[in-house]
């Protein structure tokens, strides 16, 4: 491939990834700032696991990524089953479509807005009733693209072998469409821990339901200390082997 | 053994299935033949429960399965394009059904060794589908619904996916296979070549309807309706009239004969099939004969087909003839000969 | 199947959406039409006060901002992209894959922690400032970050892999016998981009440029971070109206104003689909 296709494609990539580097090059920074290299140090790495704020608002995301991933899973399952075992009005497909394009800001609003009028309290829970509105659609997205690639007579094919609807679909269409649920998992669990605004609206006033991406933004915007890039560092390596699991599990669902 | 009786079906304002009765024999290979949308796989689709009639009851040895789920008939389906498993290998796309019926494991084993004998796939027990070759996946399929012992095998367009040549050698092999496992199939098809060399019987379907039943000697040689005796083989259709108890062309050629019995119908075309026109004379006494000039001459390979310009049809005349005829040339004048027997009359 | 079955299969999915997000823009777009009470409260009267003072000068020029800087985003990501998503479809197939997950790679990171990068990037003490002060190329740090410019830097970054991909996506779709029967026609390679390749693959294009945009013109963060909370785009503006000013009802109208534009391009796009296809 001629010289410079390939280095506008090195330039490309940089720009992609130099922001990724340069934080986690900071992290290691002794002096944390980027103006001076104070020496190599895993300083701020001990500081952020001393820091029991983040600490407790890791837990939090966790919590709140693992509950809204199961019913995401569970409920974007059945729905993408739902619509591709049976042709679909657009109706439907609107209403599978829409919570992926809406902005973060006003899904943000209109739940806080709603849960306000019903007198719901807020905290971890109306966080996860919020995240999973989104992760339907994803879930079922990406599974749903799973069974682009499976025959549907199979399943008749099963009844015809004397299977029944219930044995069918334990035997037959779940391990075929398993991948893509997990895919589809894995990207939910992605979406609601790195989610940071519906969280921040729908969490409350209480500090006892703050998550991740909320602490990061307050320290972003509020006080930016070095144990940040840490963080960050850990962040990116953490996303970027759940997608490499991902890759793996289901190949095509990357480029689809 | 198994009855079909006055079934019919609609899509939406489609009437798919007409009306339909039909008996079926044990053992019987029975072919439902016709051009796409002519309803025949809807019956099918019916037969083995995928599709509900809006009317008419089937029975399978005079039991009423008309709306029976499919796991609860008798019957087993090749679908046309498999519909293998994909996550299963080929072991355990063929013990599917087995274990469906909770038969006891080594009984399950003896009989899917059986079946992957039969059906020549030694070695390819662990592959997936993904793995094999079309051939082998048509085998994989057909082993699944073998090894169950349907009381009705059915076939949805079994060939169509295969080459020419494993064609040839599948019609053979599903014959064969039906007469050793004494089973009955019912095959759809649009390949009149399939239907003719491997069904015991064939019902031709045209819009939802079953135009003509019989033997595969029976259609080919006396089609009934101008649309069978096109959709089957080849026949040229010439434009007559009857003159009392004479057939009259259009050049004034003349054919009177006792034989032939309009019973005060008129005519509306003589058919003759290609093969049945010979450019040797045959019984002097049972013979008719035209002149024509050659147009073309096409070489296939096992015969020849000559196309003639005659003077007792305004469509050019199709003939079939032994390939040894080398001395036909395009604008010679030849004379054609057909015995009166080969003449079919539609009116 | 069934359609009573497959109605049980559809309906906790559709039920969940709809109670959580269609219901809360309903109860959000109703809010519009009231206005704001003294104490930060609802007062119920109905009129479009909040719709006449979103046309208003100050606040239309925000809408007219966002969608400026939306549209130059996306833009820019399509000049940057297609190169790109070309250069990587006339690569090796065995490298293709690996290209295009290494550009898909850093979505995967945390948003906020990629705008934060960019912050440490741009602004006055930042990597790039000491860089070129370093090399000599400026006198004085040059003020990027807290600007319009930062913001579309920004947006650009975040979704350059999806532009990739789609246009990647429309260009292997391609029929490459066409390139090869312009060139048989006696086309040269850049006469047969211009005219074969681009027109064919405009699909992609148009639909990673709608996608930048759209998800452009509602961004909160972005503008947040990078604009340094100066209200920049509407999604700032809503934020603001929420939590300090209080006033839900004209945030309200303004995310109905949002939602509507974006509906409005999706509805373009997929009439424009529909004509081409």
């Amino acid at each position: 491939m001629k010289f410079r296709y390939k280095f506008y494609l090195i330039l490309v990539f940089s720009f992609l990834y130099i922001p990724i580097c340069i934080l986690i090059f900071l992290s290691f920074n002794k002096s944390g700032m980027p103006t001076s290299w104070g020496g190599f140090s895993t300083d701020w790495y001990v500081k952020l696991f001393e820091n029991k704020k983040i600490f407790y608002a890791f837990l939090n995301t966790l919590i709140v990524a693992s509950i809204s991933t199961i019913l995401s899973a569970i409920i974007g399952t059945l729905l993408a089953m739902g619509m591709e075992l049976k042709k679909t009005n657009n109706f439907i497909e609107g209403i599978a479509f829409v919570p992926m394009i809406i902005p973060d800001i006003v899904m943000a609003i209109s739940l806080l807005s709603f849960f306000t009028l019903i007198q719901m309290t807020l905290g971890l829970h109306s966080i996860i009733l919020s995240h999973v509105v989104f992760n339907i659609a994803f879930v079922c997205a990406v599974v749903r693209t799973r069974f682009k690639y499976f025959d549907h007579r199979v399943i008749e094919a099963s009844y015809d072998l004397g299977a029944k609807k219930i044995t069918t679909f334990y035997k037959i269409t779940l391990p075929i469409i398993f991948p893509g649920v997990i895919a589809g998992s894995l990207l939910a669990f992605t979406l609601s821990v790195d989610e940071f605004i519906i969280a921040f609206f729908t969490s409350g006033a209480g500090s006892s339901s703050t998550t991740l991406p909320m602490l990061i933004y307050s320290m972003i915007r509020f006080g930016v200390t070095p144990e940040i890039n840490a963080l960050s560092t850990l962040i990116i390596l953490f996303s970027f082997m759940i997608v490499l699991l991902s890759q793996r599990l289901n190949k095509e669902s990357i480029i689809s | 053994m198994l009855r079909i009786n006055n079934i019919s079906k609609s899509f939406e304002k489609i009437l798919a299935v007409d009306n339909v009765s039909l008996e079926i024999n044990n053992g019987e290979f029975f072919a439902l033949l016709g051009p796409s949308g002519c309803g025949k796989t809807t019956l099918l689709r019916i037969i083995s429960g995928f599709e509900k009639p809006d009317n008419g009851q089937i029975y399978i040895s005079d039991n009423d399965i008309t709306f029976n789920e499919p796991f609860h008939r008798p019957t087993n389906l090749l679908f046309q394009n498999y519909a293998l498993f994909p996550h299963l290998n080929v072991y355990k796309n063929i013990s599917y059904g087995l274990e469906q019926e909770k038969i006891h494991t080594n009984k399950i084993k003896l009989r899917v060794e059986e079946i992957i004998e039969r059906t020549d796939l030694n070695g390819l027990e662990n592959r997936t589908p993904d793995q094999l070759s079309g051939g082998q996946k048509q085998r994989v399929a057909l082993a699944r619904c073998l090894v169950k012992k349907p009381k009705v095998l059915l076939l949805d367009e079994p060939l169509s996916a295969l080459d020419k040549n494993l064609k040839e050698l599948m019609k053979i092999e599903l014959k064969k296979l039906q007469n050793e496992f004494g089973m009955t199939f019912i095959m759809v098809t649009h390949d009149q070549d399939e239907a003719l060399v491997m069904a015991d019987r064939i019902a031709i379907m045209k819009d939802g309807k079953i135009i003509q039943l019989g033997t595969p000697k029976e259609i080919y040689d006396q089609p009934t309706s101008f649309f069978t005796a096109n959709f089957i083989g080849q026949m040229n259709f010439i434009n007559a009239k009857n003159n009392k108890n004479k057939i009259v062309f259009k050049n004034g050629f003349e054919i009177i004969n006792s034989k032939f019995n309009h019973n005060q119908r008129e005519i509306d075309k003589v058919g003759l099939r290609p093969e049945d026109i010979s450019l040797k004379p045959m019984d002097i006494n049972n013979d008719i004969s035209f002149k024509g000039i050659v147009k073309y001459v096409a070489y296939h390979g096992k015969d020849l087909e000559v196309t003639v310009k005659t003077d007792i049809s305004e469509e050019n005349i199709v003939i079939r003839t032994s390939k040894f005829e080398e001395n036909i040339k395009q604008n010679d004048e030849i004379t054609c000969y057909a015995s009166l027997n080969s003449i079919r009359i539609f009116y | 199947m069934n359609t009573i079955k497959n109605n049980i299969l559809i309906l906790p999915g559709v039920a969940w959406i709809t109670i959580f997000l269609f219901i809360p823009c309903l109860v959000i777009i109703s809010y519009s039409f009231f206005e704001r009470g003294v104490y930060g409260g609802i007062e119920y009267n109905f009129n479009f006060d909040n719709y006449n003072r979103v046309i208003e000068f100050t606040y239309f020029k925000i809408l007219v901002n966002s969608a400026k800087i939306a549209f130059l985003s996306a833009l820019i990501a399509i000049v940057i992209g297609y190169p790109a998503a070309y250069f990587i479809h006339l690569s090796p197939k065995k490298y293709q894959l690996i290209l295009l997950f290494l550009v898909m790679l850093p979505f995967w990171s945390n948003y906020l922690i990629r705008t934060y990068a960019w912050m440490v990037l741009l602004n006055n003490q930042g990597i790039i400032n000491n860089t070129l002060l370093w090399i000599g190329l400026i006198d004085e740090p040059v003020k990027i970050l807290y600007t319009q410019s930062a913001v579309i830097i920004g947006l650009v970054y975040n979704y350059l892999p999806f532009v990739v991909l789609s246009i990647f996506s429309s260009i292997s779709k391609m029929d490459h016998n066409l390139i090869e029967a312009s060139k048989d026609l006696g086309g040269n390679s850049v006469n047969t981009f211009f005219k074969i390749t681009l027109p064919l693959t405009l699909p992609g294009v148009a639909a990673g440029f709608v996608f930048v945009f759209v998800l452009s013109i509602g961004n909160f963060i972005t503008p947040d971070l990078l604009g340094g909370g100066k209200f920049l785009m509407i999604g700032n503006l809503i934020y603001d109206q929420y939590l300090s000013a209080r006033d839900w009802p004209f945030g309200s109208s303004l995310s109905f104003v949002l939602i509507s534009i974006m509906l409005l391009l999706l509805f373009v796009q997929a009439v424009l689909i529909r004509k081409n296809s």
